[in-house]
């Protein structure tokens, strides 16, 4: 699609990449545990529905071992990717992000067969996710690929907006639940440490049967009814943890009411509010642009799938700053 | 301001906010049965089975407590008072507001059939008949019987009636006896078409069966019933046990809350809702227990206006 061609998306060119008057960048990840679920169509999707909306946005390739991103983009691969920047040759994250022909769209590649993300050493993990939010969009979109390695969590953990994607099959399910479960123990032992509770909790899992301690909202109810102060500090941190819940391949309509059951699920075993921003439809639009290697958004701009794209998008954006989408 | 330091809190259970309209308890408790059927993906690999039929037992009990105005009031107290949640119900003291729509029936447009007085059969259930006792004196197909059926009914009250019946109905109780299996179909506005299927087993001869199950003809029970006309809590009651229905089978076929069956059995006027409603809950159990609604529904609510306990 040419620039000639009237698109009914395009806003104002000239009010992307302005920078913003001070560091505001809000970092959205997308997990899921599962491979091939479509996270990087998921994230490319909704990067280009961001830059339909005005906004700046860089897009993360964080699937080190196994960077699929450019191929979703339809892009060639950047002269330098994330493996100069982690080891050492690149030191301003900037100068690796490549601009693409989507305009208000940058791009970081993970491509580099040699370097996995699960080997990232803790000082480089550290750097990095601080360099993310160095980057000078107003967006910044991280697919995280597959897996539950601990540096995967830690940078799923780092986003302002975490959403989990999920298909309806049993296997997904069950890689997506291991995910929440992995991140909130994670979390939990971060709050643990900063709240010196880690006795408490220890304490509490040695005899977690008797106590009738089965799931993490047991837990916490429980140091709650030891220490109240503890408690309601620990409730505290974790009430910040919330997830967002994305379908991805919905064929039915009963898979839709997969995600009101996720989240009631999430809340009775984690105690923890999870939204459910939406669901993408099933289609074969989808494997046919990624034949194409072009973005779906761009080459079928008028598919139902882009308005689903975009009202997730509105989701996740603070809904009182927009009030009507195109 | 609502902390509970022990025992359950239902709103969290029903996943409600405090000041939530009744319909949206309605609603959330229909969620709340949908997403912990055991044959829901989205539990797989977090709840057991066991655990997924404590948490719908669970939501069972807040409803039946936040979804009636009169026990949700006094919760609301005693939570306030920062209290336990009272996990069982007889010790919460009732003031049930009769004037209250019954929230177990209103009909919420999003679920198909909830305006229909009787559940939608499932395909796979074998048969549903209704039963037409009274219409069967009236059948000249019918092929005599030994059991001694009731007079020819009035036009019910407020129930659906099967109308055209399309082919010979056999008395349903003893049709399972007399091994007699012919396709029946009951065409009807109300109903849906429910056909018997042919490959059914037979039963033993002296079997009887109601819409909810099959039980053992017992002949003098089945006189008393047919000769009985004043049907009181207590007598339903044990036609029920008869008839081999748990109060929980009967609750879900009928679609009456079990606190309202057990109130009714019990002759509890007081907790029983508007006669509108109680009516349709006599009918419902008069056909799902495979007894003569009619003279069920006339003599129960004589039986409540004369108790003086049953305001309306």
């Amino acid at each position: 699609m040419n620039d000639n061609t009237p698109n009914p998306f395009k806003l104002n060119p000239k009010a992307h990449n302005a920078a913003p008057a001070f560091n505001s960048t809000t970092v959205w990840a997308i997990g899921g545990g599962k491979g091939g679920i479509g996270k990087s169509f998921i994230s490319s999707s909704l990067a280009i529905c961001l830059t339909r909306m005005g906004k700046s946005v860089t897009l993360v390739d964080l699937d080190l071992g196994s960077a699929n991103l450019h191929t979703c983009l339809g892009m060639k691969i950047p002269s330098q990717t994330l493996s100069d920047f982690v080891s050492g040759r690149v030191q301003n994250l900037n100068d690796v992000a490549a601009p693409t022909e989507i305009p208000g769209l940058n791009f970081i590649s993970g491509f580099n067969d040699a370097l996995n993300i699960a080997d990232l050493d803790r000082s480089n993990k550290d750097r990095l996710i601080s360099a993310l939010r160095g980057l000078r969009t107003q967006y910044v979109i991280l697919d995280l690929g597959a897996g539950t390695s601990e540096n995967t969590l830690d940078f799923f953990l780092a986003a302002d907006q975490k959403v989990i994607a999920v298909t309806p099959e049993p296997t997904s399910i069950e890689n997506a639940y291991r995910f929440m479960k992995s991140s909130f123990y994670r979390k939990l032992r971060q709050a643990e440490s900063e709240l010196g509770i880690q006795a408490l909790i220890e304490t509490a899992m040695d005899a977690k049967n008797q106590l009738g301690i089965k799931s993490p909202a047991d837990l916490v109810r429980y140091v709650a009814s030891v220490d109240a102060a503890a408690g309601a500090r620990l409730n505290e941190k974790i009430a910040d943890f919330s997830m967002q819940i994305l379908l991805n391949q919905v064929r039915t309509r009963q898979d839709t009411e997969l995600g009101h059951s996720m989240k009631s699920v999430c809340k009775k075993y984690f105690g923890i509010e999870t939204e459910y921003i939406g669901y993408i439809d099933h289609d074969n639009a989808v494997w046919q642009s990624l034949r194409k290697r072009r973005p779906l958004v761009i080459e079928y701009p008028y598919s139902s799938i882009v308005g689903q794209f975009l009202g997730i998008t509105k989701n996740l954006l603070n809904p009182t700053s927009l009030r009507a989408v195109i | 301001m609502f902390e509970t330091k022990n025992g359950v809190n239902y709103y969290e259970v029903l996943e409600v906010a405090y000041d939530a309209p009744q319909h949206e308890v309605h609603k959330a408790y229909t969620r709340a049965k949908a997403t912990y059927a055991s044959d829901n993906p989205a539990l797989y690999s977090m709840f057991t089975v066991d655990e997924a039929r404590d948490l719908l037992k669970l939501i069972e009990e807040a409803y039946s407590v936040l979804g009636n105005h009169g026990l949700r009031r006094n919760y609301d107290e005693v939570l306030r008072k920062g209290g336990g949640a009272p996990r069982k119900l007889a010790s919460v003291s009732v003031e049930a507001d009769h004037n209250a729509l019954p929230d177990f029936m209103v009909p919420d447009p999003s679920i198909p059939g909830s305006f229909e007085e009787t559940p939608q059969a499932k395909p796979s259930n074998v048969t549903q008949m209704p039963v037409q006792a009274h219409a069967v004196a009236a059948n000249p197909y019918m092929a005599p019987q030994t059991h001694s059926a009731p007079a020819p009914a009035q036009a019910p009250v407020e129930a659906p009636a099967a109308e055209a019946v399309a082919s010979p109905l056999m008395d349903p109780i003893h049709a399972a006896a007399t091994g007699k299996r012919e396709s029946i179909l009951v065409t009807n506005s109300e109903f849906t078409v429910r056909k018997r299927e042919s490959t059914m087993p037979l039963m033993p001869p002296d079997t009887g069966r109601c819409p909810l199950g099959t039980y053992k003809i017992d002949e003098g029970m089945e006189n008393e019933i047919s000769e009985r006309t004043e049907f009181d809590g207590p007598f339903l009651q044990k036609v029920r046990v008869y008839k081999g229905v748990s109060l929980e089978k009967l609750s879900v076929a009928s679609r009456i809350g079990k606190t309202y069956l057990i109130a009714l059995e019990s002759n509890d006027f007081k907790n029983l809702p508007a006669p509108v409603f109680l009516r349709g809950f006599l009918v419902q159990m008069g056909k799902q227990l495979g007894i003569d609604e009619n003279k069920v529904v006339t003599s129960y609510m004589n039986l409540a206006k004369a108790s003086g306990k049953y305001g309306s």
